[in-house]
């Protein structure tokens, strides 16, 4: 039982970085339609950041976040205006094909910008951790937990009652209806990729320092997982997403705790989250959270 | 389920070619179609017309397999096409147009007018990878069927060229060729003139005039002008907020009391404009 | 108007007119003179390469862009022609290589049972993944192909009696003989030819094959239905194209044909290990670089983008004093293999950077790829002597 508790703890909090970064994603989505490949490469980008202006240059860690954030809010701005803005109108899989080529760019960039290897991001959490009863609690696990939870509201609050919110759902739907109604999608579009590159250095800070604090340029390879998530939990859902990162995190948890079948061969959880997406489409095509559509002739 | 035969069939005991038995459809708790019956008889023109929103084109699209109705029957002939697939219903004799175009924009007219065949023809993949024989037959021949048909629509002069940079009423046209290239039994034609030009609008009625002259072809047909449901349809059915209102001979049905209050009620499409 | 159509569909059989003959009765396999030209010199380019370059590095690389040209090809079916997105396609490289290395190199099995093996595989696998983009349309199918190369780096990785595991396994014993044919140790127009020409030879024969299928595939039937699914599925089936049917040949076909390329590829190679996942997705990535580069929904595109594309890695590594150039203001070189004069990139890093340029440059101005280059540049041209011939006749 104890083993259990352990292991619900650390699936959930691992569920909440891939939350964090479907969280990402599923703004992207909403106003474009487009799944943004790239994210993993934010993420990445967004934790050497935080590295950067924190550790490497001593300001406060929380200041650093922030910068860090706004960092790449400015960043996904400038990438949305020069590869994606173009590509308005075009099918939407051109422009997924772009973000496939970001990422393969972006990797290799923070490669080359930090090139020392063995960089270790230092948190104000670092590695503590308290006891509850029998069951350890990582201070890096409720912090991101804390985190997913806020961003989530963050987003709900965001495409609930803001005006550029209700824009870009509308945008997602129908552009040319958006744009008729005066909606700019470009606007839309901007906010969208401004808002989902500045939520990327969270996720990227909880993601290694999870790990203990020890950045590596292959940290955005993390986002393939997140995929499977934001797929299970319906595309155009916040809340979808978190649910499916909570079970994706839990699934592979309690796979690597239990899963011992030595059949399946070693680190069966990289396939988890896949196999369980697949699964869950084939039964509910639009995911489970997910608003299911009509097509039309 | 099959209680509501309609009362208003006139001529005797002929098999109709399409009977739509209380057909009924929903969208999530809206009542897209509300227990339709009518039917079509061989040879026959028959229109379907009423507002905007009225079930036309989701009338159309349970024919054609893209809905699946939750109550009712679709006996085209003696099989009932609930639950096919469209492909198969395609395959069974029905052809159909879009409201929109649906054409291959990036394929040229014969392109188009082959897939209209498609069918009717046989090559299977493996055949298709060694084009020799049987394949290269088939296809020559079916060519040359689709040229005739590029004769008869008058399309000789916008060959080779991806059909989506074409005029917007050549593509109506070849959306029509293609439905015809199937050689159907039954043809449907999603409003065959909408959007288009005076002079279009009369070609095309002088087309569906052809067409139905010369070949007896069975027409199901969605349309907002009424001078062209008169001049082509033998009888008329109108529906509203997914219900047939009213049904019978053109001039009668346009003057339905039902009818007339349906689309003043709308007002965007009023049926006495073309007259 | 003719009435030639209409008299056919009649009952009644008409007597008289024949073909309304607007020049449409064949598609011909190649369209055009220049595609007789240029296929004619491709030819006469293979046949000739192996035999004047005798630079090993030169016959490997244009032998592995033969390769990268059969899985390209299969790629432009499934992308260019029926609009499937596939992330995977790495995925069936792998599955190839690995079964030329445990019947092939293991077995012994012969050239063409282990290349028929391969593909038949490759085409099962993809016959598989069909079905799921019956479900799944755009976004969705390109992260459930995704799938795929999770699934396949976790086998390569764990089913250590078939491939090795982490210490992969070799692949250079599998015999390269077709009869009395061994492209093993081949001879030609009186000179001897080495593995690497042989090779060669064998992947171009195979480009020439996929070729050949891919073009008779376009111009006839099931081709023509994978385009109509491309450009509007559900009318598509709404005309009587069932979408199941050719989107499952569309996946077996490209997948057979990735799978028989993996084989040779890894042949090449002479060993085989374990992709990282995330390597593997590159990779997959590569081939959608090569074929929008080249041009989608062309055959000669896939060709071209394999020959200018395929080969880049190896080009940077050879090429790499050409790019180790000083960049001005970092005192950092562009591109170096010596970690000690910390370059920004290493040569793969930078092959990479190149491949993720060139994808984004292309969609965004030239989205059509070199094959709509040429084919806008012909048209230009038509255009021109047309205006020239009209401005001559008044």
């Amino acid at each position: 039982m104890d083993k259990f508790l352990q292991l619900l703890l650390s699936g959930v909090a691992l569920g909440g970085i891939y939350a964090l970064v479907a969280l990402g994603f599923v703004v992207i989505y909403k106003a474009s339609g487009a799944f943004n490949f790239a994210q993993g490469g934010f993420v990445t980008l967004g934790a050497y950041m935080v590295y950067q202006f924190g550790t490497d240059w001593g300001l406060p860690f929380w200041l650093a976040l922030v910068l860090a954030m706004i960092v790449m809010a400015a960043v996904g701005m400038f990438l949305e205006r020069l590869v994606i803005r173009p590509m308005v109108g075009k099918p939407v899989f051109t422009v997924v094909l772009i973000t496939l080529g970001l990422l393969l760019i972006i990797e290799q960039v923070v490669r080359s910008v930090w090139t020392m290897p063995g960089l270790v991001l230092t948190t104000p959490w670092g590695n503590g951790r308290s006891r509850l009863g029998d069951v350890t609690l990582r201070h890096a696990d409720l912090w991101t937990m804390v985190s997913a939870a806020a961003l989530l509201a963050a987003f709900f609050l965001f495409f609930r009652y803001s005006r550029t919110g209700l824009g870009m759902r509308a945008t997602a739907l129908d552009q040319e209806a958006a744009a008729a109604q005066g909606i700019s999608v470009g606007r839309s579009f901007a906010v969208s990729w401004a808002v989902a590159a500045a939520a990327a250095p969270v996720a990227g800070v909880m993601l290694v320092s999870r790990g203990g604090g020890a950045l590596s340029p292959a940290i955005g390879f993390v986002a393939l997982a997140a995929f499977p998530a934001m797929i299970l939990g319906g595309l155009d859902s916040a809340g979808g997403a978190v649910l499916g990162g909570v079970l994706i995190g839990l699934a592979e948890i309690m796979s690597q705790g239990y899963l011992d079948v030595s059949w399946l061969g070693s680190n069966v959880e990289l396939v988890v989250p896949y196999v369980l997406m697949v699964l869950v489409l084939l039964w509910r095509p639009e995911g489970l959270l997910g608003t299911r559509r009509v097509e039309r002739v | 389920m099959a209680e509501t035969t309609a009362g208003q069939s006139p001529a005797g005991r002929v098999t109709p070619l399409l009977r739509v038995d209380g057909v009924s459809l929903s969208f999530g708790g809206l009542k897209a179609l509300d227990d339709v019956s009518f039917s079509v008889r061989p040879g026959e023109v028959v229109a379907l017309i009423g507002p905007n929103g009225a079930g036309k084109t989701s009338m159309f699209n349970c024919i054609s397999g893209v809905y699946r109705p939750e109550r009712g029957a679709l006996l085209f002939e003696e099989t009932d096409l609930v639950g096919l697939r469209p492909s198969r219903i395609a395959a069974g004799g029905v052809a159909r147009t879009f409201q929109n175009l649906a054409l291959f924009e990036n394929l040229d007219v014969i392109d188009n007018l082959m897939l209209g065949r498609h069918t009717l023809m046989r090559t299977g993949v493996l055949a298709g990878t060694v084009w020799l024989g049987r394949a290269r037959r088939e296809e020559i021949h079916h060519r040359r069927r689709c040229a005739e048909l590029v004769d008869f629509l008058d399309l000789g002069g916008y060959m080779g060229r991806p059909v989506g940079l074409l005029p917007y009423g050549v593509q109506k046209r070849i959306e029509i060729g293609r439905a015809l290239a199937a050689e159907p039994r039954l043809l449907m034609l999603d409003e065959p003139v909408a959007g288009m030009t005076r002079g279009e609008r009369s070609a095309t009625g002088e087309l569906l005039g052809t067409i139905r002259a010369e070949l007896g072809l069975t027409m199901l047909l969605v349309e907002h002008h009424m001078h062209l449901v008169l001049e082509v349809a033998d009888r008329v059915v109108a529906m509203n907020f997914g219900a047939v209102i009213a049904s019978g001979a053109p001039e009668a049905v346009a003057d339905h009391p039902a009818v007339v209050e349906a689309y003043l009620g709308t007002a965007a499409h009023g049926t006495g404009g073309d007259r | 108007m003719s009435r030639g159509f209409l008299r056919r569909m009649l009952p009644s059989p008409d007597p008289t007119r024949s073909a309304g003959g607007s020049g449409t009765a064949v598609n011909p396999l190649l369209p055009s003179a220049g595609a007789k030209v240029m296929a004619a010199l491709t030819v006469a380019g293979v046949v000739i390469c192996p035999l004047v370059l005798k630079d090993p590095f030169w016959i490997t690389v244009l032998g592995n862009a033969g390769t990268f040209a059969v899985a390209a090809l299969g790629l432009s079916l499934l992308t260019g022609f029926c609009g499937q997105v596939s992330l995977g396609h790495a995925a069936f490289l792998t599955v190839g290589g690995y079964l030329v290395a445990f019947f092939g190199a293991g077995w012994g099995w012969p050239l063409p049972a282990w290349l028929a093996l391969a593909a038949a595989t490759g085409a099962v696998i993809g016959a598989l993944v069909g079905p799921f983009a019956l479900r799944f349309k755009g976004n969705y199918l390109v992260v459930v192909t995704l799938a795929l190369i999770f699934v396949v780096t976790h086998v390569a990785r764990n089913w250590e009696g078939f491939t090795g595991g982490f210490d992969g396994i070799s692949t250079n014993r599998a015999p390269l003989a077709v009869g009395g044919l061994d492209f093993g140790d081949m001879s030609a127009f009186g000179q001897r030819l080495d593995r690497q020409q042989g090779l060669f030879y064998l992947s171009w024969i195979l480009v020439g094959i996929s070729a050949l299928v891919v073009r008779n595939l376009v111009r006839s039937r099931p081709g023509r239905a994978m385009q109509a699914i491309r450009d509007r599925d559900l009318a598509a089936e709404v005309i009587g194209v069932s979408n199941a049917r050719y989107k499952i040949a569309a996946f077996a076909i490209s997948s057979a044909m990735a799978s028989a390329a993996g084989a040779v590829y890894a042949v090449g190679l002479r060993f085989i290990t374990p992709n990282e996942p995330l390597a593997e997705l590159f990779l997959s990535i590569r081939f959608v670089a090569i074929i929008i580069v080249g041009g989608m929904g062309t055959v000669s595109g896939a060709i071209v983008g394999a020959l200018l594309l395929g080969p880049l890695p190896e080009l940077v590594k050879e090429f790499v004093s050409v790019l180790d150039v000083t960049v001005p203001g970092l005192g950092r070189p562009l591109v170096s293999d010596t970690v000690a004069s910390e370059p920004l990139f290493s040569t793969s890093a930078f092959s990479e950077v190149l491949f993720g340029l060139l994808l984004v440059l292309a969609l965004l101005f030239q989205p059509q790829g070199i094959a709509g280059l040429v084919r806008s540049l012909r048209i230009r041209r038509a255009g021109a002597r047309q205006a020239r011939t009209a401005g001559e006749g008044h």
